[in-house]
């Protein structure tokens, strides 16, 4: 029996025999998408022009690119690191790749708690990704009681099942909240699919912090995630506190799924498809997983909203809706897979 | 050779003391009043028919277990206060049968046993990276270093688990039926390297096992369990006889010393079977 892994592995291996050299595959992805996502758009720019314009004060372009295409880039590359990083961690958490924060309800939580300080402290948007942090967390907590290690076909079902069923409480929460509050809630359509449109430099601002400490306890506790990957009884045996170190790394994806739900609304399955198409290519391990999924999560936001704004325009398309018109496929293959 | 001599009395290092023990979501006790100490040294067998104890008292001895009533001690120590990471470093156990994750190496299953003497932010030193390799050279898998472990046979899998122990350097390993799913070479093969291991390292090795033939063979002593319950301690010629097996196991058997091993011949049951 071998793995997929080892299949597109040996394959892979011909190209690139070290793990890391995929983490700069991705850098530079992320780079020629965001260049691409400078010079395109409502007007488009010759890709030759964009450094004039980018450094000229006075090229026409200047003022586009730094107010509207800039900080829409960073904080789709924000949004997309931070939801790829989410989903590895809940997969490792859960034991489980089909894990995703928008599938087991992560993202409904922090969209829940996001719209609370939306619609009830209305001036103070800086409470936004705190308060989705909090709405994450409930979202974890029982997660984490339902999916306690059960094996095999029963325990894969039992955390999707359990996330599913959450979920739909939780959109239906959203959906009353919206529906009660129509005068200053967010379009119910756009937030639950969740879209970049009309970010700004403030958006970024706000996803900064959460960003950086959900990374800060990535770097904290990258061994011990996988030592996790083994048995709990046998992680147990290595020192490992496992129900410490699944509570820490579930809330660091909590904390970063609540900062993108913040900034994009609910844009799920970023978490799903990034960390099992990277794991395919370096393997289980988190020193090569985590920068290379980071990376190609930036990338895979940055380019489905470029596709996102031109492919009809001058019609935005909300970027979840694109998102999930891949990762919906892709969930059902790999639960075809885990359960065939 | 820290083999001691029979005579030499020699510190008990591992003691189960009056354990009461049930599984989560059970309202039974699998252990009822369970005590056994195991020698500094010595390789141990806890044999005992289904359901009587022998995995949640192998369990409990390495802290896998939440102990209702009783206690653990590591060289005197309890083992319920014993920090997490130390306990790590004197102790290795091998689960049943472990997962493992999709895409792992064995050479990278093997390094996770050099984690409990690692700082939290450092990596593998080369004197870790030796150990490792030493490791899978005891268990004969160095071949495989870079292959997946779920590309391994049962045995080869087994092995590799067996190497992560090793790579801890423990002096205490704690096994859970590693003969279990071996096909007949390999369980040999198994019982040999754990001999050689306790010979050549004095490693103190615990073990349960179902086959008593070869309890006898690899043990030191052997404790027999009934109804979570210690029935007998001991060496195998003392403790596997015929009136324990009927006991015990509830089967008649022909027990017989032979050029030093101990043969087991099960007759038949030794009480009515019923029909089911």
């Amino acid at each position: 029996m071998n793995s997929l892994f080892w299949q597109v592995r040996s394959r892979t291996e011909i190209i690139f025999d070290q793990p890391s050299a995929w983490t700069l595959v991705c850098a530079i992805a992320l780079v020629v998408a965001s260049a691409f996502a400078m010079a395109n758009g409502a007007v488009d720019l010759a890709l030759q022009e964009l450094p004039a314009s980018i450094v000229d004060v006075d090229h026409p372009f200047h003022a586009v690119i730094w107010d509207v295409r800039l900080p829409r880039i960073v904080c789709g590359a924000i949004v997309g690191m931070d939801l790829a990083l989410a989903g590895a961690l809940l997969q490792t958490t859960v034991r489980n790749p089909l894990a995703d924060p928008g599938i087991l309800g992560v993202t409904a939580g922090a969209g829940v708690g996001a719209l609370f300080v939306i619609l009830f402290a209305p001036g103070h948007s800086e409470w936004i990704p705190w308060a989705g942090f909090a709405g994450g967390m409930l979202a974890v907590g029982t997660l984490l009681s339902f999916a306690a290690a059960k094996r095999g076909q029963a325990g894969t079902l039992r955390v999707v099942l359990s996330g599913v069923a959450l979920q739909s409480v939780l959109f239906a929460v959203i959906a009353l909240m919206t529906f009660i509050f129509a005068d200053r809630a967010p379009a119910f359509a756009a937030y639950i699919v969740g879209s970049l449109n009309g970010l700004g430099w403030s958006d970024a601002g706000r996803m900064l912090l959460p960003s950086l400490l959900g990374l800060a306890a990535i770097v904290g506790i990258v061994r011990t995630l996988n030592l996790l990957l083994l048995d709990d009884s046998a992680a147990g045996g290595l020192g490992v506190h496992v129900v410490r170190s699944r509570m820490v790394a579930a809330s660091a994806a909590a904390l970063l799924t609540a900062a993108a739900v913040s900034a994009a609304g609910l844009i799920g399955f970023v978490g799903l498809v990034v960390p099992n198409a990277i794991r395919l290519l370096v393997g289980p391990q988190h020193g090569d997983l985590l920068p290379a999924t980071a990376l190609g999560g930036a990338a895979l936001v940055v380019v489905a909203d470029l596709v996102a704004r031109t492919v009809l325009a001058p019609l935005e398309l909300p970027v979840g809706a694109l998102l999930s018109l891949v990762g919906g496929p892709y969930f059902l293959y790999l639960l075809w897979r885990k359960l065939a | 050779m820290t083999h001691v001599e029979p005579n030499v009395p020699k510190a008990h290092v591992l003691e189960a003391k009056r354990l009461h023990v049930r599984h989560p979501g059970v309202d039974r006790d699998v252990l009822r009043d369970a005590s056994l100490s195991v020698l500094e040294g010595e390789i141990l067998a806890i044999v005992g028919p289904n359901g009587s104890g022998k995995s949640t008292l192998l369990r409990s001895l390495g802290r896998d277990m939440e102990i209702r009533r009783g206690a653990v001690y590591l060289e005197r120590e309890d083992l319920s206060a014993y920090p997490r990471k130390r306990l790590a470093r004197r102790m290795a156990r091998l689960p049943q049968d472990p997962l493992s994750p999709e895409g792992l190496t064995v050479e990278a299953l093997v390094a996770c046993g050099r984690s409990p003497h690692l700082g939290a932010f450092s990596s593998l030193a080369p004197a870790d990276q030796d150990i490792v390799s030493e490791a899978l050279d005891a268990v004969e898998i160095a071949d495989f270093r870079t292959r997946p472990i779920e590309s391994l046979s049962g045995g080869e899998r087994r092995r590799a688990w067996i190497a992560m122990a090793l790579a801890q350097e423990p002096r205490f390993l704690l096994l859970d039926e590693p003969t279990s799913a071996l096909d007949l070479r390999h369980q040999f093969e198994l019982l040999e390297l754990l001999g050689r291991l306790n010979r050549e390292r004095g490693t103190t090795i615990v073990l349960s096992i179902h086959d008593l033939a070869h309890a006898a063979l690899v043990a030191d002593r052997v404790a027999v369990l009934s109804r979570g319950r210690v029935y007998a301690v001991g060496t195998p010629e003392y403790v596997l006889s015929e009136e324990t097996l009927l006991d015990v196991f509830r089967v008649r058997s022909k027990v017989e010393l032979e050029d030093g091993v101990l043969g087991v011949k099960i007759l038949g049951p030794g009480d009515p079977i019923r029909n089911f």
